[in-house]
């Protein structure tokens, strides 16, 4: 009897569950069809969200609420309702700035706040859930902007390459140093080791430590133990990523 | 019963019967796996010898091969005894649940046929019967009875049926209803003012009126 | 027997050298342990292994096609001539075990026993075992455990078969017991050889 009992609770329990997963099933399709209607509605009415406060206030709760960043309007409207490159407003270098940053602020600790802007537009392209393409020279023009607030950012050219350096609030910019040792990184197929350091620059012993244990400690570099002939080696680590 | 979810499911002696078995056809199914094996070597084992002409030593290895095989033969047998063992062991629990689910219900039954015995179902209308001569009594006693004399009845059945005609004669069903139908009904001809278009097209239409009504009968016939 | 299985494609880190040292830098440690745990237990899932030992080699897979010898090591690299050492391997293990709650010990008083590796956590394997046992009409009924992970004949589903005994045995008492849905049958020899679930 206590059997009976029994299948009739898990039969229960089992029909909870398929309406649950209906429901759940139900909604994120309405979700979505929400989402996207959200943004057609931000492309057609942009100019109207800017203009007016309390509207742009609403629209912004909505779009909170179904999980939407309107940062990623902004980006798309302002990307897509204008058609050439060059007349992109103000607006999109600027939420794109804020954008940079978060992704600066997430890859500090892989790379202590040297990031190379290909990877940089990468991940800029792959966290949006809205296609919008984005060149260097658009980082270039957002960077501007963040920099009228404090010199956190700058670009370095290391061997035609373009980096973007992020200073953290505790660290200071990366000296010419640090520059050099990433220089001899990539030329190197992604390490240096003292003794390269000191045939190719010509520093001592101690200039190459603290360089490299400063490099150590803000994360710009990784030490391997186990290089040839038991050479340390120090690896840049964006090599993983290219 | 209902909070027993969290207390382990209790191991009767039948379930222990049944573990011993199953446990002995586990290895019983183990010692064939282990046969089997042995078989694939020894007839590797032959193969080999005849490749290196060692024809005694072949032999020895498929004769070997052969008993495995009967052993194996016989550990199906085996086999089948157990598992034909757990089944019946199986089928004769259910049945017993089974059994024990139609004691259940008849005893039920039983305890229901029992309330509802005819000499209970008799005893229980006599006293119905009982109780309304009592009420007749009790009304005749105090001279104003339940029920009027036949003449006063027909009197009333009358009343109703003159009621009932002059209700239904005026066809309206709903009493709540019955007001808005009458304020809105004679508006509606006031306003529409065509007293003088009929004069002279009335005939006409009175005319098609009548075909019609007289093809009607028709179609019914036609099909 | 040979393997059937390609081998497993590790990601591109582990062909990072500096992988295999530990890095003395904190942050950077945290996130350097959080991908060698995503190495193991990737690794794991593909080879459908569900123990370790400490210094991180197979023992047991559900897979009896693959040679556990012959798969290509977690913690080294050839290619790259790098391997691991034993303190970094504890340190990743223990991280594993303790910051991500995807592996125990088998035995936490006897930790050189190697370790599971739960990239199927134990509720899932739970789950799992109850749906089976459930969907083939068998609740209530006494299994025995070798027919629960070696039989081939009562459609024991794939992801169940060939389970490391000790495993399932965890997964009954850690799981099912608690959830007052299963009972434990032991054997003359004292061990655990069968399970009603109810």
């Amino acid at each position: 009897m206590n059997y009976s009992w029994q299948q009739d609770r898990d039969a229960y329990s089992q029909l909870g569950r398929s309406i649950n997963e209906r429901h759940t099933d139900q909604l994120s399709t309405q979700l979505s069809v929400f989402q996207s209607a959200l943004v057609n509605f931000a492309s057609e009415h942009g100019d109207e969200i800017k203009q007016n406060l309390e509207f742009r206030s609403k629209f912004t709760q909505i779009c909170n609420s179904v999980g939407i960043d309107p940062l990623d309007l902004i980006l798309y409207t302002n990307s897509s309702s204008t058609t050439s490159n060059k007349s992109r407003g103000d607006n999109f270098y600027i939420a794109l700035a804020v954008r940079i940053t978060e992704v600066c602020q997430k890859t500090r600790d892989l790379n202590g706040g040297l990031i190379a802007l290909k990877e940089l537009i990468s991940i800029l392209k792959d966290s949006d859930s809205l296609q919008i393409n984005i060149s260097q020279s658009d980082i270039e023009r957002s960077l501007i902007h963040l920099n009228t607030l404090g010199k956190g950012y700058t670009i370095l050219n290391i061997n035609d390459k373009k980096w973007l350096k992020f200073t953290s609030a505790t660290g200071s910019g990366i000296s010419n140093d640090q520059k050099k040792v990433y220089e001899l990184c990539s030329f190197m197929g992604g390490f240096v080791t003292y003794r390269l350091l000191r045939d190719n620059y010509d520093w001592d012993k101690i200039r190459c430590k603290t360089v490299v244990e400063e490099m150590i400690m803000n994360g710009l570099v990784w030490v391997d133990t186990q290089g040839d002939n038991g050479e340390y080696q120090f690896w840049e680590p964006s090599w993983i990523s290219n | 019963m209902g909070q027993q979810t969290s207390a382990p499911p209790k191991i009767t002696a039948q379930d222990k019967a049944i573990f011993q078995l199953k446990q002995q056809r586990d290895k019983l199914k183990q010692y064939q796996k282990k046969i089997s094996i042995i078989i694939d070597k020894q007839s590797n084992l032959a193969k080999v010898a005849i490749q290196h002409k060692q024809l005694d030593r072949a032999k020895f290895y498929l004769r070997a091969k052969k008993q495995q095989e009967s052993i194996i033969s016989k550990t199906y047998n085996q086999l089948d005894n157990l598992e034909g063992l757990i089944g019946t062991i199986e089928f004769k629990l259910i049945e017993k649940d089974v059994l024990y689910g139609l004691q259940q219900g008849n005893d039920v039954l039983k305890k229901l046929n029992n309330e509802l015995s005819i000499d209970k179902i008799d005893k229980v209308l006599d006293d119905l019967q009982d109780e309304r001569v009592k009420v007749d009594e009790i009304s005749d006693a105090l001279g104003m009875g339940s029920g009027l004399t036949n003449q006063e009845e027909l009197e009333v059945d009358e009343e109703f049926e003159r009621l009932e005609l002059e209700v239904n004669g005026d066809k309206i069903i709903p009493e709540t209803k019955v007001d808005e139908p009458k304020v809105e009904l004679p508006q509606v001809p006031d306003n529409k003012i065509m007293p003088e278009a009929p004069t002279n097209e009335l005939e006409a239409p009175e005319e098609e009126q009548e075909e019609q009504v007289t093809s009607k009968p028709n179609e019914p016939i036609a099909i | 027997m040979t393997t059937t299985i390609t081998d497993f494609i590790f990601p591109k880190i582990h062909t990072f050298p500096p992988l295999y040292t530990k890095q003395p830098n904190s942050t950077i440690l945290s996130n350097q342990l959080d991908s060698w745990c995503q190495i193991i237990l990737s690794y794991c899932e593909y080879y459908r292994i569900t123990s370790l030992t400490i210094n991180g080699i197979p023992k047991y897979t559900q897979l009896e096609t693959i040679d556990l010898e012959k798969i290509p090591p977690i913690f080294e690299n050839k290619t790259i001539n790098r391997t691991t050492n034993d303190d970094f391997k504890s340190s990743i293990i223990h991280h594993l075990i303790y910051k991500l709650n995807k592996a125990e010990y088998i035995n936490p008083k006897k930790p050189e026993l190697g370790i599971y590796i739960y990239w199927r956590s134990l509720v899932e394997w739970g789950q799992l075992l109850y749906d089976y046992v459930d969907n083939s009409g068998q609740l209530g009924t006494v299994l025995t455990i070798y027919e629960l992970t070696k039989s081939d004949e009562n459609g024991l589903p794939d992801s169940l078969k060939n389970l490391d005994e000790t495993l399932l045995i965890k997964i009954v008492k850690d799981f099912l017991i608690k959830q007052g849905k299963a009972q434990i049958l032991m054997t003359e020899d004292n061990e655990i050889g069968g399970v009603k679930i109810v």
